[in-house]
């Protein structure tokens, strides 16, 4: 007896909305192995299913919404969604790379139509040209924790950051020899991540946004290549000198400057906002049908 | 407590047309009488154009805050059809694949697991009871009519002057998923009439510009190898087979030949039914104002498929067109689906 996915996953939004419990939605996830994806699943009370799975399991789970981290790769295999008549939704993690032209953006655009866009930061709306998406800023656990308790001088951060991460991290080792670098988080949850973290007093990370505001929320200073601008995070721009700058840092650090950062970013990005606008936005796609 | 109409009711075709008509049957009853409906769409042909623009949405895809489902009003083909624990379950299957000989169909059995089925002729209900399904099973009076299924399609296709009054065949299908039937029929067109010039042949097809000029080329290559110099009877119509391009060619018909590969022609059998026109198909009909004139298909040993044959469809085509005469289009009865609202209600009480 042949069997489509289809109509379940066209009833299966109806039945989560009738049981009211934000738990029995099912989220097939774009798991990307970051600090964001640990973040959901632990701080997200949603049943989360990782996308490698879905060959394997459509046939027999369905699904209320599909969510993606990456726009510009979701953009080349959503058909395999749209045909199965899942809703989606989109985060706009970052900045375009520069290397995105206007014409990429607009064709984007056109593609993600149908979907619910997300972005964590308000100039992304303009950067990314959003016609009808929603600003959720993102949400950052309260670590509580113990600033008076020494600490190792730099963590570098460098998930997935290859060759380039470990030169990086030699570097920084021959100047600091108590470094320690993260690379690898597939085993490891939020809170075990945040844990490292809390034991450092500067963090160095790339690109990632939510990485930052992680590092800043453990009581790190945070030297970064993201474009965010808060404060605790200083901009590198020559890596070269990163060892000066995490000299800097170490020199002018004061415990009570960073208490005051802790609770002021701890209140900018509210967990608890950020928790009910994902449920709320989720509860608000999966009422609207699925339109091709 | 609400119940969910899912169905291809955005598509633009003929399909999506029907299935409109259900939704909005259903609706009308519910609103009298103060139940709620809500309903989901299903795009069964991810190619086909959609209709986005229809009131009747913005009334039953909105969702209730207090959503309490009891009841799934399925609108679907066969393999698509789902059960929802704890709730009612009724399907209006869309069964395609009306295969005289195979009645047997190995998805019917899903249907055991629903509470009702809805039909919507006796035909229809034969077939699932001869497929050993047992749950209760309801026929609605379904025939399409211009008022209720097609209230604003009423073109035909101009086929000029040199046209008029010509016996006209007609196929109506996807390109890709018919090729071998589509050649057959212009084979046995071109083979039956290649002296006549008072018939004519639309290809009506589902396709891209490439395959209308691989089709081209086949005539082409046809006529060489038939010796034929000029003949320009044929009409090659590609578009996306929407509702209005598939009702506007089955208006240029005399007679359809409803012998798809894909055996998706059946709901075009149910518009020709009340329009007077001539049918030569592969399965039995009802309700039609022209008898149909049957093909066989030649099946193996083991009852396996082979085809139609040329021949036999030349000959068939040469016999319809010698009784019919030109093309005549009447109207007759115009039946509805208004009953099907309520034989949902009368089912959940």
């Amino acid at each position: 007896m042949s069997y489509s996915p289809i109509m379940q996953n066209i009833i299966r939004p109806l039945v989560s909305l009738s049981n009211r419990d934000i738990r029995d939605i099912n989220v097939l996830y774009d798991y990307t192995n970051s600090i964001f994806d640990k973040f959901v699943s632990q701080y997200l009370d949603i049943s989360f299913v990782h996308k490698e799975v879905y060959s394997s399991t459509r046939e027999i789970l369905s699904y209320d919404i599909y969510w993606d981290n990456n726009p510009v790769e979701y953009i080349s295999n959503l058909h395999e969604y749209k045909s199965q008549h899942i809703s989606d939704i989109v985060f706009f993690h970052e900045y375009p790379e520069a290397v995105l032209k206007k014409e990429d953006k607009f064709l984007l655009q056109n593609r993600l139509q149908g979907s619910l866009q997300i972005y964590t930061n308000e100039s992304f709306k303009g950067s990314w040209s959003i016609q009808n998406g929603r600003h959720i800023p993102y949400g950052i656990p309260n670590a509580k924790i113990d600033l008076a308790q020494p600490r190792k001088s730099i963590v570098l951060m460098s998930i997935g950051g290859g060759k380039s991460g470990e030169l990086l991290y030699s570097h920084i080792k021959s100047h600091f020899p108590d470094a320690t670098i993260i690379q690898n988080i597939s085993n490891m949850s939020y809170d075990d991540i945040a844990n490292i973290l809390q034991q450092h007093y500067v963090c160095v990370t790339f690109r990632k946004s939510f990485d930052c505001l992680v590092a800043l929320s453990c009581g790190c200073d945070v030297l970064s290549s993201s474009s965010l601008s808060e404060n605790g995070i200083v901009h590198i721009e020559d890596f070269n000198k990163i060892h000066l700058m995490i000299e800097s840092c170490l020199r002018d650090r004061n415990n009570e400057i960073v208490k005051q950062r802790i609770s002021d970013l701890i209140k900018k990005y509210d967990l608890e906002i950020f928790q009910n606008e994902i449920y709320n936005t989720i509860r608000d796609r999966i009422r609207k049908p699925f339109i091709l | 407590m609400t119940s969910v109409f899912i169905g291809p009711y955005r598509q633009y075709d003929y399909l999506g047309q029907a299935s409109r008509t259900y939704l909005q049957s259903i609706y009308s009853v519910y609103t009298n009488k103060n139940l709620s409906l809500i309903s989901r769409p299903l795009f069964i042909d991810p190619s086909i154009l959609v209709t986005n623009n229809d009131p009747l949405f913005d009334k039953t895809e909105d969702t209730p805050e207090n959503l309490s489902l009891d009841c799934i009003i399925q609108h679907a083909p066969v393999e698509y059809l789902a059960i929802q624990k704890y709730t009612k379950n009724i399907a209006i299957p869309i069964m395609q694949n009306k295969i005289s000989k195979m009645p047997y169909n190995q998805n019917y059995q899903k249907l055991n697991l629903f509470d009702n089925i809805l039909v919507e002729n006796e035909q229809d209900k034969n077939l699932l009871i001869k497929s050993n399904v047992s749950c209760p099973i309801s026929v609605f009076d379904e025939s399409l009519s211009d008022k209720d299924i097609l209230p604003h399609v009423n073109k035909s296709y101009n086929l000029g002057e040199r046209m008029n009054g010509v016996f006209v065949f007609g196929f109506i299908g996807a390109y890709k998923q018919n090729i071998s039937i589509i050649q057959k029929i212009i084979t046995a067109f071109l083979v039956s009439f290649r002296s006549s010039s008072d018939v004519s042949l639309i290809m009506s097809c589902r396709g891209t510009e490439q395959d209308k000029k691989e089709l081209e080329s086949y005539y082409d290559d046809l006529k060489k190898r038939l010796s034929i110099i000029e003949y320009s009877n044929i009409l090659f119509i590609f578009s996306g087979l929407d509702i209005e391009s598939s009702v506007a060619s089955l208006n240029s018909f005399s007679c359809l030949l409803s012998i798809n590969d894909d055996n998706s022609q059946y709901l075009y059998e149910k518009y020709i039914a009340s329009k007077g026109i001539s049918l030569i198909t592969k399965h039995s009909v009802e309700n039609i104002q022209v008898p149909p004139v049957f093909i066989n298909e030649s099946h193996d040993i083991d009852d396996i498929l082979i085809s139609i044959s040329t021949a036999d469809l030349g000959q068939k085509m040469k016999d319809i067109k010698n009784q019919q005469g030109p093309n005549k289009h009447q109207k007759i009865k115009k039946n509805n689906a208004k009953n099907l609202g309520e034989t949902v209600c009368h089912i959940l009480q």
